[in-house]
Formats: structure tokens, sequence, C-alpha cells
């Protein structure tokens, strides 16, 4: 399945698929915890996981799943770091992508040190990326549809006026 | 660059990362650690409170397991009380004066004494819930009696089964599921239904013994005679006022009740079991009920809970009406009048007897909780939240007033499945020697 021509079976599945799974782990976080005391937590399935307790030896296995989540999240620094200089490099059609990567890390890793604590890094990503963040994949692919189209336009027009 | 350079050079750079970023800056050895195993609240000179820990010693733990483990709960823990304004400021005064550091997270059980419990410990439950170190899992409990009741408490644990005190806490604590005298309070629990609208928390009651000597034993603190019966049952008492002697001092017995974060009331044994029953949490118990043909005899069944209760809720004119079906299974344990209860005729005697038993133990419980203590323990609010459709129409209607003005409709449904090892009981043949 992992062909290019696949790849719009490829983009609904794992739409619908990572949906589900995030669906269900949400779920599962508010059967546990009750509405108001769900939106107090800061890392709401750290605190799922500090729960578990099976009989008395399986206890404290928040440590093995902490594990997994830093290396998925070592996963997606990297990923998206791939997609910045990958869209950085074909925006101004650079022939390589890997001399962008070190200053681009060190650039995001400055832009991090911003904010400067855990609760204003929740309200950026909260409040505004998350209620401004769609401009960006829809808004901004309209505007260079219209411009792209307008463009075409112009050059019909003056390709049949040349003519 | 050469190959060979850049190879030399990803291995040296390789290797300065594994050594600088394993993150050992901040490391804490096991052995340079203290870990308390317990934390009694009470109340202090003005606002203050005074922490009593209750910490494990490692090498005394193991060797009194070498030993045998005779008496070796005593030794293997050590006390200190300490005042101070707050839980984490206390814990910095004991890290000033205990030679290693403090290591908050086996911390099994929270004991508030009573006097502060009914103050309020929203306070203290807030700050042990932030807390990174506190396991949500930890039971709280409430020690009876006034003054420094949960350092007294904690100072008379001595497990005599366990070497390891930690141990001790969690077998008893989770006794619950074969004795029905105590719940799941964990501070989970605990502050899950102190801020939902729709329960009210619980926490264990603990005590210590009252009674030095057996002949010293008596019932006077029983709750037997405001239930109008004419004998204690098991169930019938507080942890403290259990008619027991014994090694162990610390009794576990009953529920502190109560309404937001104050303690307003307590239950008893029976009380207790009839909550879990309620909530579906019963596991399964020896349970006395009074002989239904013969005065001052008893009948002792096994009871267990298999299925969830069925519970609704609904408004009639501006009052809850609230239904329950318990439903019950049991074996029979004992027949002291040796009637034969176990044949089919006579079976449904004992099991109209005993679902009427319950039910009338359920109704006055759950009359005591909305007449006098006014919470709704057994959270029937989670029926009443279902029917809402959006948040602040819920909040509108304010369950927890309304609570109070309930009616109950409370059926039980008790089958008897098994008689045990005997099927008939024949009795006792002898002659009488009387006045001749």
């Amino acid at each position: 399945m992992g062909e290019y021509k696949n790849i719009r079976k490829i983009g609904i599945t794992v739409i619908i698929l990572s949906g589900l799974i995030l669906t269900l782990g949400v779920l599962a976080y508010l059967l546990v915890f009750p509405y108001p005391i769900s939106a107090n937590n800061v890392l709401p399935f750290f605190e799922l996981s500090r729960i578990l307790e099976y009989g008395r030896f399986f206890q404290r296995i928040e440590s093995v799943f902490l594990l997994i989540w830093t290396l998925s999240g070592l996963l997606y620094l990297s990923c998206g770091l791939f997609f910045i200089v990958y869209i950085f490099s074909k925006t101004f059609k650079l022939k390589y992508y890997r001399p962008l990567i070190i200053p681009f890390t060190l650039i995001m890793f400055a832009i991090s040190l911003i904010p400067e604590s855990l609760m204003e890094v929740m309200y950026i990503d909260n409040k505004i990326i998350r209620s401004y963040g769609w401009l960006v994949p829809f808004g901004m692919t309209f505007v260079l549809l219209a411009i792209a189209r307008l463009v075409k336009r112009k050059k019909r027009g003056r390709v049949k006026n040349g003519k | 660059m050469g190959s060979k350079t850049k190879r030399t050079l990803i291995v040296l750079i390789s290797f300065i990362m594994c050594l600088s970023m394993t993150g050992c800056f901040d490391k804490r050895e096991v052995d340079d650690l203290v870990n308390p195993i317990a934390i009694g609240f009470d109340k202090g000179q003005g606002r203050s409170i005074k922490m009593t820990l209750q910490i494990a010693i490692p090498t005394k733990v193991a060797g009194g397991g070498e030993g045998g483990g005779g008496g070796g709960g005593k030794e293997s823990v050590s006390y200190t009380t300490v005042e101070a304004p707050s839980i984490y400021s206390g814990l910095n005064m004991i890290n000033s004066y205990v030679s290693k550091q403090l290591n908050m997270s086996q911390i099994k059980v929270l004991v508030f004494s009573e006097e502060l419990a009914r103050e309020g410990v929203e306070k203290y439950i807030n700050a042990l819930m932030r807390g990174r170190e506190f396991r949500p899992n930890s039971y709280v409990l409430v020690a009876r009696g006034s003054g420094n009741a949960a350092e007294r408490y904690l100072r008379a644990v001595e497990p005599e089964l366990e070497s390891n005190p930690a141990k001790y806490y969690e077998m008893v604590l989770s006794a619950y599921s074969y004795t029905g005298f105590s719940a799941n309070t964990s501070l989970m629990n605990f502050y899950k239904n102190m801020v939902n609208e729709a329960s009210q928390p619980l926490a264990v009651l603990a005590d210590i013994s009252k009674f030095e000597k057996s002949d010293d034993i008596n019932t006077d603190n029983s709750t037997y005679r405001e239930k109008g019966r004419d004998l204690p049952l098991e169930g019938d008492f507080k942890a403290g006022d259990m008619p027991k002697v014994g090694t162990t001092k610390s009794e576990i017995m009953g529920l502190a009740v109560f309404n937001g974060s104050k303690m307003v009331g307590e239950f008893d044994g029976e009380e207790t079991q009839l909550q879990l029953m309620l909530e579906g949490d019963f596991g399964y118990s020896y349970v006395t009920i009074p002989d239904p043909l013969v005065e001052d005899y008893v009948v002792l069944l096994n009871i267990k809970q298999n299925r969830n209760p069925n519970r609704s809720v609904e408004i009639v004119n501006g009052k809850p009406n609230i239904k329950v079906k318990v439903f019950l299974e049991a074996d029979i344990l004992s027949i002291q009048s040796g009637i034969n209860y176990e044949s089919l005729e006579m079976v449904n005697i004992l099991e109209t007897y005993a679902e009427d038993f319950f039910k009338k133990g359920i109704t006055r419980m759950l009359e005591k909780t909305a007449r006098e203590l006014k919470t709704d323990t057994a959270g029937f609010g989670k029926e009443m939240k279902g029917k809402f459709l959006t948040w602040d129409e819920w909040i509108d209607f304010n369950w927890i007033e309304k609570y109070p003005d309930s009616k109950f409709e409370i059926n039980v449904d008790l089958k008897i499945r098994r008689p045990g090892l005997m099927l008939r009981s024949n009795p006792a043949t002898g002659i009488e020697v009387g006045e001749e």
C-alpha cells in the first residue's frame, strides 16, 4: 500500500485510524476523570498511567509508558524538523536540504526559549495555535490557488492578445 | 573532510553525547533516600499542622524477615513528628535533621485526625494531589478521637504477621473485598468525590483498641441499640470500639462521611457494607442475621454481590425519588437453631427474611445520609447527571441541595445458592438433665 498512486487511500486510512485511536484515548481519560478535574491536569495521560495497578505486583507502570512516550516525542520532533526543512528547500528551490538542518535546529531551540513558563506555552498552544492554526493549511492554500488562477488568466490573456 | 576523519569525528561526538546526555547529574541513589510509608496530620497551634512520619528502616525490615519476622514489626519503623505551617515546609524541616533525603513516593497511608477532618481537609488534599511524588493510590484514613489522634494511631501500628509495615497497610486496607468493613478510599477517589457535585468523599475510620484485657471487653459503644436490636452483630461497631484484645492494636472499621471537605459523620461496619453494596463494590463477606423463626438465635450467611445494583433517580414534585435494586447471593454457613432452612420449602423464609433485613438496613442508612448527614455518599447524582444535556443546566439544578429531600425505594433480591457441606442439620441427642 506504500506506493504514491495509493496516496489518497493511505491518507484517508491514516486519518481515520489516528482519529479513532485519539478518540478512544480521550474517552478512556474522561471515563476516569470527570469533567471539572479532567481540565485541570497538566499531563492527562501521565495521570492516567499513574493509576494503573494490578494487584500488588504491577504498580508504578507509568515509567514504562513515559519511556515510550519520550521516544515517540523524539520521533515527532524529528519528523517536524524534516518537514520544515524540506518545505523551506522546496519553496526557495534549493537543491539540497541537509545543510539547513543545523541552522533550523538552532533557530527552533532559540524560539522555544521565548515563552517564560509552562503556563505561557500551554496558553500559546491551546488558545493561539489551535484556534488560528487552521489559517495556514486551509487559508493559505486557497490564497495561493486564487493567485495561481489569476496568473494563469493573465498569461492566457497575454498569449491571446499577443496573437 | 576525508571520510576517515569524518568517521572518527562522528564516533567521538556520539561518545561525548552518550556520556553527557544521560541525565546523571541529578541522580539520587536509592540508598541515599529515606522512604516514609505513612503520614499523619494533626491540628497544631494556630494554623499550623503537626505531621507525623512513619519511616521504614530497610535494613531492619530485611533483617526481621530473615530472623523469622517475630516481633519484627515494631523495630522496622521509626517515627518523627514536626509542627509546620504546611506539608512541604514540614518536609523541609524534617530533611534538615534526617540524614537521608525524604522520598514521598512510598507513602501508602494518609491519616487525618478527626479534629482536622471536621475543620476541612481541602487545602491538604489539593497539595497532595498536586505533588509529583505522592501516589494517587494511597489510602485516606481518619483517626478517631480528640487531640493528636493521627500521631497516636500511627505510633500504635505494630504489624505482627509482617516485618514490612508497608505490606501490612496494603493488605489490611484492601481487606474490604472480603470483609466489607472499609472501602477503597484512595486519594484519587477522595479528591474526585470532593470536587464532584454528584457524590461525596469517604475516608476509612482508624483507631486504637480501647481494651487491654479480655475481662474489660464490653459493647457500650456499639451502635446496635440505635438500630433497635437486642444484640450487637459484627458490623455494629466503629474503629476503636470493637470488642477485641490483641497484640495488633490498630483497628480499621467504618467510614468517615464528608460533606465537601469537612467530616460530618461516621458509618459503622454494617453501614459500610451497605454502602459498598449500593456502589457495586461489595466482594463477599460473612453476615449474621437474626433467625427468622427462633428468637435469640442467628443464621450466618456468606453474602456475595455478583451483579451491580439497578439504580434510578426520578424527580417527582421537585424531590428526588431514588429506586435501588440490590442483587445478592448467599451461602448458608451456620444455622444455630437447627431449623432445616436448607430445604426447598424453608429456604424462601430465610431468603425473604434476609432480603427484608438488608432492605431495612439500606433504607436506614440512606435516610441517615439524607436527613442527618445531608451528603450523597452513594453517588446517586451520577444517575441524575445523565439526564441533563448541558453542563450549565446540571450546575443550576444543584443536586447537592436537593438530595436531603429524597425518598428511597429499596428492593433486595437475595438467592441462597449453597448450603455449605451439610444438607440438613440433625439435633444433638441426649437426656435433658432438668429438675426432678
